[in-house]
């Protein structure tokens, strides 16, 4: 028996279609195109480098792990300056002794009108976050902490 | 022959000339041809504006919101399959593959952020006629700019402008 179409075991069979699937690669990037076009992403960082004092106090911003409450916890506070403060027990069992800052006793006395209200412990000592409040400006909020040193 | 008759024949005989000889000498002959052009589909882009993010406070609690810019194309009426994507030339950016929208993301100041060009729907322009030329279709893109809160950043990391490029493919 014999086939009557050409024989796909020749080797004119074989260039024919390989000339085929050249063909068509090369034509489909003929017919893709594309236009570009650029833009700039802009940002302005505002961080404790920042020389604007008029719209940001010239601190560091930092922040500190979670889970720091406990007696022998590490605690490591990270600032956008680069610079990082560990924050760690003096002995097992004793709170953090302060250190570049650290602090581990708050009192917050009450008041109003400048006058103190209640009777609760006045003793600031090392360490010891005396007061705190929250700035709020245009853009945006920061909290600022006083600590007896 | 009178000179009546003699009118009337000669009036017949001009007549006769002016109704017959001038259509049998009038003829037209036509010839088709082939109007023939290989159009070549193109888009152009509008500049595009910046991409502008403001200001980031170091560890801000929220998100930070760019305001928005768009893309403007004006390409040949009725292309389909117009896909979109972000280069990766940035210094550590990426870019989703070619689709419909462009999703892509990046690194600015050492702040990370992610942008999104939303292709909008074309707007059909006007066909050609033989008294106008028409008009191309339009095809907007607005880009969009997301930067994640709690970000530390590093004012020596890819500095700010950053320049990005959003590619159409048709």
């Amino acid at each position: 028996m014999q086939f009557a179409g050409p024989n796909m075991f020749q080797p004119g069979f074989f260039v024919c279609f390989i000339l085929t699937v050249m063909l068509g690669v090369l034509a489909a990037p003929l017919d893709a195109a594309q236009v570009n076009g650029q833009f700039n992403v802009t940002v302005t960082l505002q961080s404790g480098n920042s020389p604007s004092p008029t719209t940001a106090p010239q601190s560091a911003f930092c922040t500190t792990t979670p889970g720091g409450l406990a007696f022998g916890a590490t605690v490591t506070v990270v600032c956008s300056t680069g610079a990082f403060v560990d924050i760690a027990p003096s002995r097992p069992g004793q709170p953090w002794s302060p250190m570049h800052g650290g602090a581990y006793r708050y009192i917050y006395q009450a008041s109003r009108g400048g006058d103190i209200l209640g009777t609760i412990d006045s003793y600031a000592g090392i360490g010891t976050t005396t007061s705190w409040r929250v700035v709020n400006t245009v853009n945006w909020d920061y909290f600022e902490m006083t600590t007896a040193w | 022959m009178n000179m009546r008759k003699y009118l009337l024949s000669g009036a017949f005989a001009i007549a006769m000339f002016a109704a017959v000889t001038p259509a049998a000498n009038s003829a037209q002959v036509t010839g088709n041809f082939n109007v023939t052009v290989a159009l070549t589909s193109v888009c152009t882009m509008a500049a595009i504006g910046d991409l502008a993010f403001g200001t980031y406070t170091a560890f801000q609690g929220g998100a930070l919101v760019a305001t928005p810019t768009s893309a403007t194309l004006t390409c040949t009426r009725g292309l389909a399959g117009v896909t979109a994507n972000f280069d990766t030339a940035a210094p550590g950016s990426t870019a989703a593959a070619a689709a419909a929208n462009a999703v892509g993301a990046g690194v600015v100041q050492g702040l990370q952020y992610t942008i999104l060009a939303t292709a909008g729907a074309p707007v059909a322009g006007t066909a050609a006629t033989a008294g106008s030329i028409g008009t191309g279709d339009t095809r907007p893109y607005a880009i969009t700019g997301n930067m994640p809160a709690n970000q530390a950043g590093d004012p020596s990391q890819n500095a700010s402008p950053q320049v990005r490029t959003l590619m159409v493919n048709y």
